[in-house]
């Protein structure tokens, strides 16, 4: 596995924060529930796509950017940049790694889209996850 | 550049803005040698140690590294070294494993060696109990031996290090010394910077003194001096003068004199040293006392910058 994708998935995941990520998720997602009529799923189908849009676009696009300042901050650059490890399988180690638990929320959320997509809406769900995905990789990447 | 020949730099150069930190700076590092790099604040240690590295690139001048163009090859030369800087970080919320592990997938370590490799560089440095432990929970002193555990664990042929044993305690220093001598047995070639002048004076084989960006010494701290032997004379009685007549034979340089003794500086192998001993008998001169001197690090580098400041 790259070594700096290694590195970043030791950080961002703990058993604290695997956990603590779909318990948020899941109390949000109550909230939703219980704030829109029974018969509705479009409560909770928004609050999933708004969910995504936030840890995918907003927290997975800053981690993106802090993935480089923070080894400034925390003085780690030079050793970053005294490794053997190639300016690509770097970039994307650091890209793929910093977002990942980002990632795991928001892949979360299109979990529980995917199960309550309202049947009204005429895009199909899986189309529409695909669309999300692909946008959402297009900003971390920008 | 020759075969036994770890580091050389020729005529490098190197601005800040407003001051130039090396000028014309220019020497050869042996293989298998530990080279104490000394010198006030600002005399461009941190600068040399990082443009060797390949970290910083200087304005005018070359830099080989175990046979590699560092300014051609920055890359081929970060495999071959091992930096720690004196201001350094580690990844606080890793384990120690953790961060020696990532250190040496990094660094091109192979995956098969990598448990023995982590373990032998925690053994090293005396670390194994806290191989579990965060590296932000460290003492500075332990934080201080991981990150040279980060430097080294790929086993670099080359080892530069600015104040490594800064936060250690006397007996974490003891066992860097002891740790650095080993290296050096084992061909690793190193070069240390430090205000601990006692501490590099345990291990370190050479010399170099930088001032004000330029090289102003640079030789092996074995007593010999590039003009020759240090030698101690003792006097059994005090004799004004006498080190006039010392100084006149040939061969001989007169460092320190007193009317009872003194330090010469002579030119040769051990049968020059016998031959100034009787040409000083003959001279009349009541010698008591007449044996090589090992100048330590600290008088060393004082009387290199009394001399250059008082030629």
């Amino acid at each position: 596995m790259n070594p700096e994708l290694k590195r970043n998935l030791w950080l961002e995941f703990s058993l604290h924060r695997l956990v603590a990520m779909p318990a948020v998720l899941g109390l949000v997602f109550l909230g939703a529930a219980l704030g829109t009529r029974p018969e509705s799923d479009v409560g909770v189908a928004t609050t999933g796509l708004i969910l995504f849009v936030g840890l995918t676009g907003v927290w997975g696009a800053r981690r993106a950017a802090e993935s480089v300042t923070e080894e400034f901050h925390s003085k780690t650059w030079d050793g970053q940049r005294m490794s053997a490890i190639g300016p690509w399988a770097m970039t994307w180690g650091k890209l793929a790694g910093s977002t990942s638990f980002a990632w795991y929320g928001a892949l979360l959320c299109l979990a529980v889209v995917a199960a309550v997509w309202p049947r009204h809406w005429q895009y199909p769900v899986d189309e529409a996850i695909a669309l999300a995905i692909c946008a959402a990789l297009c900003v971390h990447w920008h | 550049m020759l075969a036994e020949q770890a580091i050389a730099v020729e005529g490098l150069q190197f601005d800040y803005p407003g001051v130039r930190a090396l000028d014309d700076v220019s020497f050869t590092v042996a293989r298998g040698s530990v080279t104490a790099l000394v010198g006030p604040n600002g005399a461009g240690k941190t600068t040399l140690l990082r443009c060797i590295a390949a970290l910083d690139r200087p304005m005018l001048g070359a830099i080989r590294v175990a046979g590699i163009d560092v300014l051609e090859e920055p890359r081929a030369c970060h495999r071959r070294v091992g930096f720690l800087s004196d201001i350094y970080g580690l990844y606080d919320t890793l384990t120690v494993r953790q961060c020696l592990t990532h250190a040496a997938r990094a660094n091109g370590v192979d995956a098969t060696a990598l448990p023995r490799t982590v373990v032998q560089t925690a053994e090293r440095l005396d670390i194994t109990d806290k191989l579990e432990a965060r590296a932000g929970e460290l003492s500075r002193g332990q934080r201080q031996r991981v990150a040279i555990g980060q430097a080294l664990i790929h086993a670099p042929q080359v080892l530069i290090l600015d104040e490594p044993a800064s936060g250690l305690d006397p007996e974490a220093r003891y066992a860097l010394a002891r740790l650095f001598t080993r290296l050096q047995s084992e061909g690793m070639t190193l070069m240390v910077s430090s205000h601990i002048l006692a501490e590099l004076d345990e291990y370190s084989t050479h010399m170099l003194v930088l001032r004000a960006g330029k090289v102003i010494e640079h030789r092996p701290l074995d007593g010999l001096m590039s003009t020759g032997q240090r030698v101690r004379v003792d006097l059994a009685v005090p004799v004004v003068g006498w080190h006039e007549r010392a100084g006149a034979i040939a061969g001989v340089r007169v460092l320190q004199a007193e009317a009872h003794a003194g330090v010469l500086v002579v030119a040769g192998d051990i049968t020059a040293q016998a031959a100034v001993l009787k040409h000083l008998v003959d001279l009349g001169l009541p010698v008591a006392g007449f044996h090589a001197e090992h100048e330590n690090l600290h008088d060393s580098y004082l009387r290199t910058v009394r001399e250059r400041q008082n030629p």
